[in-house]
């Protein structure tokens, strides 16, 4: 009998369907940490031992860790560090490291971000920074005696476990030429949800803009406006206390409230909702054009808005010729502040954000050990005053928060006097709670970005979005506990 | 006798095609002129427009020379050609090999085999990435010690057969007469003889056209360099744009600039084999 092609394209489907059937799970075992850390092991190694260091960096950020990872190869013999980028945004870094967890063939460090790092620890591949501080007798190990809001966010089990941290916060970026236009103080920004709607307001009725208050609609904030009001994202305290998390706690009061303001906000066209897409600028843009007037964002963007909004470059910055000399010094008309993050009921409040590094436990103990080296040189004062000033990133070590220089930087210039603010924010967060330890970050974080596109870019009812960003949450949380290590 | 002149006579409905066409044209290359535009432009005075402007504000014309020196983009971009020439030309060959033996051949499954390859055309990238990943880690060829030996191969292999290939050139293969099949025969041409002689001849548009769309296809590959490239030095020329767009707000013309560097080969490719993908486009469609 002829079969048509038809027929033959359709059993060639199934066949082929049933054949790619199956998942391959990953079935790496939790290891909790023996406790240990090969300190100064490479110090007895034959050859050279070479550390990779996996980051997703880009630009001026990535340029500085490659010259420390320069400075640090000339410093010494034993050790060679090679920086590889392996994307522009953590997700892409996360997803080729949990490509390689299966093989083992990790980097010796890997810069992640701050929200993997209970992923990080349930994947057992990573050493607890904490056990090399302890057994280490450098001088050197003690400068890791990080700040105490930052060593209480990224311990988990009673260990510190990212051995350097990346870290920036929540700032509010205002005009305060607008806020003098509109009648309102310009040294006081507003300190919380309901005076940001208030100063919107103000600054909309006086016709200065239409949609007053930009901000991207990147979860990171709900998130951290949650933990500021003191509520949790996850039972069991935040999954610090009594296991992993197994639920959500989305849909509660405190949650409803910002999302209401988020609702009123868009109903009002006081917000100018952004997408927040990889490599979005376009808020960024509206507040250097003037069609808004606040603009929340991280701490880490200090150094460019301040070159560029305040008009303080230099032609040179940009490679410009001498034909260029006129723009020196040219002054954009906008006169920028910076306020601590407005929070529901309390401003600058929050939890830490950023990038941590974890060394990684599967390499020989020559590698684990000369890891630990290298990111002892990073923590080393002199390096992380050049971290915080090219980076934006703020200080970790009360040693470099103290240090002249960078204390010169913080009074007497306009982006040291925002790192500052920034800086203010972080040392006032709450250590007994730091934020939220959760497995499944990125499904978490995917489910409160549905509920707050939602509300601002749909229009949606909050209400609604809460529920199924609940439902949604917690169905990953008990997938994660059920599939993972 | 008819003049030249009456006809090129030019109809009323003739010039509402071109006004049609026009307008299509304008909007499909907007994007592409509004790069250039930003490619070139101060990004400082950019950056204060209350309106986006259609011509560059104060021209940077090094901005392509900073781009490319900003990005590092030589060695990605020799790399990345270096990749797409070889997908090109193993993809090639296959598919003129594969295509022959389904058109002129006779053997068993004949059918049920170029069902199963067609069938391989419904599964996009992302449903094969991480089986193919693991089968190249492995191999030991994606790890934290890559050479570009190993880089390479796992750009390269994966992508050497397509059932795009397959299927259009045995397309172009059963469209070649039966007569001239048997004349061949007759002549004493044998499989090879005839491939080489006849049938590539023959279907040349096709094959022009397919070798675009296979270059357009390896050339502008992402997320299988950024699965299995691990080591910055063995980038394609797709990854170090992506680096080259986190540049900071103060430098955003370079993002642009970037990506017209990396579309030029592209666009000369485009333009040397314009006339073979129109006529491999179009082939078959008027009754010869």
């Amino acid at each position: 009998m002829k079969r048509s092609i038809v027929t033959e394209i359709a059993v060639a489907v199934v066949l082929i369907a049933a054949g790619c059937g199956g998942s391959s799970s990953s079935s790496n075992s939790a290891g909790s940490g023996t406790g240990t850390c090969p300190v100064n092991a490479f110090e007895h190694a034959a050859e050279k031992t070479k550390v990779v260091v996996w980051s997703s960096y880009v630009g001026k950020v990535e340029e500085t860790l490659e010259k420390l990872a320069q400075d640090y190869n000339a410093s010494q013999s034993k050790v060679e560090v090679d920086v590889e980028v392996q994307g522009a945004s953590y997700s892409e870094l996360l997803s080729k490291f949990q490509q390689a967890l299966s093989t083992n063939d990790l980097p010796a460090i890997t810069i992640g971000e701050d929200v993997d790092t209970q992923y990080m620890v349930d994947s057992g591949k990573v050493l607890a920074a904490q056990d090399c501080i302890r057994a280490d007798k450098d001088p050197r190990a003690k400068n890791t005696d990080i700040l105490a809001p930052i060593k209480a966010a990224y311990t988990v089990g009673g260990r510190q476990y990212p051995a350097s941290m990346n870290v920036s916060t929540i700032v509010l970026y205002y005009n305060r030429d607008h806020f003098r236009r509109a009648g309102l103080d310009p040294d006081k920004p507003p300190a919380t949800l309901a005076e940001v709607m208030a100063d919107a307001k103000k600054i909309k009725a006086a016709g200065i803009t239409k949609e007053p208050f930009v901000m991207k609609q990147d979860p990171w904030f709900i998130e951290q406006w949650i933990t500021g009001a003191g509520q949790t994202l996850v039972n069991h305290d935040n999954g610090r206390k009594g296991g992993h998390a197994t639920e959500a706690t989305l849909d509660t009061p405190k949650v409803r409230q910002i999302f209401d303001w988020l609702a009123s906000m868009k109903s009002q066209d006081l917000i100018n909702a952004v997408p927040g897409t990889d490599g979005q600028i376009n808020h960024y843009l509206a507040m250097a054009t003037q069609q808004s007037s606040m603009l929340l964002e991280t701490s880490a963007a200090i150094t460019t808005i301040n070159g560029v909004l305040q008009g303080t470059f230099d032609p040179a910055d940009l490679g410009l010729g001498s034909k260029y000399d006129y723009l020196k010094n040219t002054k954009i008309s906008l006169d920028v502040g910076v306020g601590l993050n407005p929070g529901l009921s309390t401003p600058g409040r929050g939890q830490v954000g950023g990038g941590a590094w974890y060394i990684t436990n599967t390499g020989t103990k020559a590698v684990q050990s000369a890891a630990w080296d290298f990111v002892k040189f990073f923590n080393e004062p002199k390096n992380q005053i050049l971290w915080t000033q090219e980076g934006s990133y703020l200080p970790i070590l009360s040693t470099v928060k103290n240090d002249p220089t960078l204390k010169a930087d913080w009074t007497t210039t306009n982006r040291g006097r925002w790192l500052s603010t920034a800086y203010a924010g972080i040392s006032t967060l709450n250590t007994n709670f730091p934020g939220p330890l959760i497995g499944p970050y990125a499904q978490v974080r995917q489910a409160v970005r549905n509920a707050l596109e939602t509300v601002t870019l749909s229009g949606g009812n909050a209400e609604a979005a809460l529920k199924t960003a609940q439902a949604t949450a917690t169905q990953e949380l008990k997938n994660y506990n059920k599939n993972n290590f | 006798m008819a003049t030249d002149r009456s006809a090129r006579r030019v109809r009323p409905a003739d010039v509402g095609w071109y006004v049609l066409l026009t307008g299509l044209s304008v909007i499909v290359l907007f994007p592409v002129w509004m790069t250039i535009v930003r490619a070139l432009a101060n990004p400082s005075k950019s950056l204060l427009q209350t309106r986006p402007k259609l011509y560059p504000v104060d021209v940077q014309w090094d901005a392509f020379g900073k781009a490319f020196t900003a990005g590092n983009l030589g060695r990605p971009l020799i790399y990345s050609l270096a990749v797409t020439m070889l997908v090109v030309i193993g993809q090639t060959i296959t598919s003129v090999l594969a295509a022959y033996a389904f058109a002129f051949l006779r053997f068993p499954l004949k059918r049920l085999l170029f069902a199963l390859t067609v069938a391989t055309l419904l599964l996009p990238i992302e449903v094969t990435l991480i089986t193919n990943v693991r089968t190249f880690q492995s191999l030991g060829w994606v790890g934290t010690s890559q050479n570009p030996a190993q880089a390479l191969g796992a750009m390269v292999l994966p992508f050497l057969a397509t059932a795009l290939g397959i299927f259009l050139v045995r397309q172009g293969f059963l469209g070649i007469p039966k007569d001239l099949r048997d004349a061949a025969t007759l002549d004493g041409y044998g499989h090879l003889r005839f491939l080489w002689k006849v049938a590539v001849p023959v279907t040349r548009p096709i094959i022009g056209s397919f070798v675009l769309i296979s270059f357009l296809g390896a050339y502008n590959q992402y997320v299988w360099p950024r699965q299995v490239i691990t080591q910055t030095r063995n980038n394609t020329v797709q990854l170090a744009l992506r680096a080259v767009a986190g540049q900071d707000l103060g430098h955003f013309n370079l993002p642009f600039a970037s990506a017209i560097i990396a579309a030029f080969p592209v666009l000369i490719l485009l333009i040397a084999f314009q006339r073979q993908l129109v006529r491999g486009l179009t082939a078959g469609a008027v009754k010869g």
